[in-house]
């Protein structure tokens, strides 16, 4: 564009620039002209002064002797305008023919002029007198005539340096006239032209403007230019494009953003939970181990007072209900030791199908008909090492807490399947590490558990059944064998709805070992479940 | 209370004071004078040169001179007699008779390229001419200058008048020396007489022609053209006059003002060289009442 604007400027200026050239050329040559004819004009005016001067000098000389007596001092002063006149036509001229036609006018202007003198001279009529007044008037009618024919030829060539000089103005108008129009014409197209090729992209880049403006961004516009704004375009479009993606990634990031906070406060609760929970294991653990010594020394005694001979029956039934407490206690005891220390058995490989299925067959005929329980049970689960005592514990446990979660029915699904934990599910679950996991779903469509219950559910001696009814270690004693097999355990609960507990367990890469597995597989039917 | 007189004395001594100051100017501070010429030669070139000379003497001298053509003789005396001409170059005879009136007083005379004061007057006839001597001009036109010439009227008539010769038929004025020459050359007259100093002029200009005259006849030197002044004039605007034209060949700038009169420059006027002239036209059988001799033809 800046090329195409420099080169009709260019254009216009050398257009103009030959006509104006062209026109001083002429003006000049014609003002040269015009000088030269007004010299010629001067001169002119010369010839005619010399014409009249000598058509005066005739006249004296024709006039009679007795005229000169008295006026003398005229005619010489004429006579001297009449040389002077000759002398200065000379000075004008400088081309060859006329400069020695002058010189011989001014030869017969001598000859005239010392004629004149011998005339005038004599102021008496006489012969002599008449003799040099005849050759005076002769001479003098030559000068005249040589003048006037010089006068004729300086008219002619007058008249045609006129004509000339007229057509060479009437040239030099058209010449003008012409380049103005011309260079008018071409100035106005051009500027057309520019103006077309600058202010439709202009436009152009002005509405794509207003409507990134407005939020389009990624907004292209489809003008075709050809010019330098087609890169002007081309980037504007490239800006626009680059805009857009720029706001989506800042979408993302945003999304991304929040969703992490959001993964910081569950982690932050998993974590506070977590915390609260080691907490209150030690804290129950060091009250459990204590009272577990306790309840050995009480027991002990009891025994020893039973096998005594002089123990009466009354008294022996008694102790075997104190002893009966003593055992209950120390189940108890066992349970908040279970959640606090996180003690497992020995872990073997073992398929948790298996085990669910067991413990679902021991306890079928005791769940009320009312509920239903739906097997979503993975086929190629792999193994995971484990305590089956303790596992099946925990499954019997959650089923137990269903069933009591459905007093009027409902169905129970349970679901395995392999999962792959991520680091956001690391960092939302402090419990878990990134790894492959076999996924224990237990949901019912039970009533459910408000945000108050389910923050603490996991909590020693919690329960939200009447007093006596449960003693609130088993949801603990779950929370504590999972964590004894690096697992995590999980729940989310919707009042009235119903509530899944998820049981992760990290996948052993070994095969389970059935023989074993089924004879460490044993469930503790009294005592233990609530 | 006595009435109050004018301060005469004051008015007086203002005077006084105004007197001392103009009194120093010359009396001729705002003088005109009217010069006048008689053609000799070529009137016109002449008016040119003595134009050109008075010019300079009023630039020396603030004095405004007019140079005043005379076509005769008789006019420049009448002029310079009835005041209405105040100086004029004069030719000898002129100066004589006029001299002889007091009319005028001679201021200053020419001094020739050749170092004369003076002129003579030659009587020539064609060169191919049998004449020799004046008896033999008897009957034969004789171009004169004019009455108030000595070279060209006073010595020719006292030649012819030597010879016994009185007839006065075939003399006729051509009014200046040089037509005295043209009228011998183009067969007007068979005899001519004029100034020796013109004559050279002439021929100067006129070599070609030289060797077609022959000399017959060479008057003594005569004095030629003088600048004269009226006598009544203010004697220190005579010598004022008088004194710029004799030191004009002083000053390099006039060089050419006076050689364009063939001149050298001017001299004091020496009224002795006039009883010659006197005597001449008493040769010339002018009585010295001033007689004009018979107009010639």
């Amino acid at each position: 564009m800046k090329r195409k604007i420099i080169t009709a400027l260019a254009l216009i200026f050398i257009l103009f620039g030959i006509g104006s050239w062209i026109a001083v050329h002429n003006m000049t040559k014609t003002t040269a002209d015009l000088r030269s004819l007004i010299a010629l004009h001067e001169i002119e005016d010369i010839r005619q002064e010399l014409n009249l001067a000598a058509q005066k000098m005739m006249s004296y000389a024709n006039a009679p002797a007795e005229r000169f007596r008295n006026n003398i001092d005229d005619i010489v002063r004429d006579m001297n305008l009449f040389t002077g006149t000759i002398a200065k036509c000379q000075t004008c001229h400088h081309e060859a023919t006329i400069q020695q036609e002058l010189e011989l006018t001014s030869s017969m202007g001598v000859e005239f002029e010392t004629q004149f003198s011998l005339m005038l001279a004599t102021d008496q009529e006489s012969d002599w007198r008449k003799q040099n007044q005849k050759k005076t008037l002769l001479l003098g009618e030559q000068i005249i005539e040589r003048v006037q024919g010089m006068v004729n030829r300086a008219a002619v060539t007058i008249r045609k340096q006129t004509d000339l000089a007229m057509q060479q103005i009437d040239h030099s108008y058209t010449v003008l006239l012409v380049t103005f129009g011309v260079t008018f014409l071409i100035a106005f197209f051009i500027a057309q032209y520019l103006t077309h090729k600058i202010s439709r992209p202009i436009e152009a880049l002005s509405t794509a403007a207003k409507q990134i403006t407005a939020g389009s961004l990624g907004y292209q516009t489809d003008y075709k230019a050809t010019s330098d704004f087609a890169g002007l375009i081309m980037a504007f479009n490239e800006m626009s494009r680059s805009l857009a993606e720029k706001e989506l990634e800042n979408k993302n990031l945003t999304g991304n953003l929040q969703q992490k906070v959001r993964e910081l406060k569950m982690a932050q609760k998993q974590l506070v939970e977590a915390e609260k929970m080691t907490a209150l294991g030690t804290f129950a653990g060091g009250i459990a181990h204590d009272f577990n010594n306790i309840l050995c020394g009480i027991i002990s005694n009891i025994t020893l007072l039973k096998r005594r001979d002089d123990t009466s029956g009354e008294a022996r039934s008694l102790l075997e209900t104190i002893e009966k407490a003593g055992f209950r206690a120390a189940s108890l005891i066992q349970q908040l030791l279970t959640f606090a220390r996180q003690e497992v058995g020995e872990k073997i490989p073992l398929s948790i199908n298996e085990h669910i299925t067991n413990v679902l067959k021991l306890i079928s005929n005791s769940l009320p008909p009312q509920i239903v329980i739906q097997m979503k049970l993975a086929e190629d689960l792999p193994a995971v090492l484990g305590d089956a005592t303790r596992l099946e514990q925990v499954i019997l446990n959650l089923v137990l807490n269903a069933r009591d979660a459905m007093p009027d029915g409902g169905s129970l699904t349970i679901t395995t399947r392999k999962v792959q934990l991520d680091e956001g599910d690391a960092a939302a679950n402090p419990d878990i590490s990134p790894g492959s996991y076999v996924a224990i779903s237990l949901q019912d469509t039970g009533i459910g558990m408000n945000e108050t219950v389910l923050a603490r559910i996991f909590e020693p001696f919690f329960t939200t059944k009447p007093f006596g009814q449960g003693t609130g270690l088993g949801l603990a004693m779950v929370h504590g064998i999972i964590r004894g097999h690096h697992g995590a355990c999980t729940v989310t609960s919707s009042l009235g709805h119903g509530t899944t507990f998820t049981i992760h367990l990290p996948v052993t890469d070994e095969k389970a070992d059935l023989g074993r597995d089924k004879e460490n597989s044993r469930i503790f039917t009294s005592g233990y479940l609530e | 209370m006595p009435a109050p007189t004018l301060p005469t004395h004051r008015f007086f001594l203002v005077a006084a004071a105004i007197l001392a100051v103009i009194a120093p100017l010359p009396c001729w501070a705002a003088e005109h004078l009217s010069v006048g010429l008689l053609a000799e030669s070529n009137v016109f070139r002449q008016a040119r040169h003595y134009e050109a000379l008075l010019r300079r003497v009023e630039e020396k001298t603030d004095i405004v001179l007019t140079l005043r053509i005379m076509s005769n003789a008789d006019l420049l005396e009448k002029g310079l007699a009835d005041r209405t001409l105040d100086a004029a170059f004069v030719e000898a005879h002129s100066v004589a008779r006029m001299l002889q009136q007091e009319i005028i007083t001679t201021v200053a005379s020419p001094l020739y390229l050749d170092g004369s004061s003076s002129s003579h007057s030659k009587i020539f006839t064609l060169s191919d001419s049998q004449l020799t001597t004046a008896a033999e001009s008897i009957g034969k036109p004789f171009a004169l200058v004019n009455r108030s010439s000595a070279t060209g009227y006073l010595y020719p008539l006292a030649w012819l008048l030597e010879s016994g010769i009185t007839d006065r038929e075939n003399l006729f004025f051509t009014g200046s020396h040089d037509g005295a020459i043209a009228a011998v050359l183009d067969g007007t007259a068979k005899l001519g007489a004029a100034s020796s100093t013109v004559y050279e002029i002439f021929f100067k200009e006129h070599p070609e022609n030289r060797k077609r005259l022959r000399i017959i006849a060479t008057s003594n030197p005569i004095p030629d053209f003088t600048f004269c002044m009226r006598t009544d004039l203010n004697q220190n605007l005579i010598k004022t006059l008088g004194d710029t034209l004799r030191s004009l060949h002083l000053d390099p700038d006039n060089e050419q003002i006076l050689n364009d009169l063939n001149l050298l420059g001017f001299i004091p006027a020496n009224q002795t060289g006039f009883r010659f002239v006197l005597e001449l036209a008493a040769k010339a059988g002018l009585a010295p009442g001033l007689q004009p001799p018979a107009a010639p033809r």
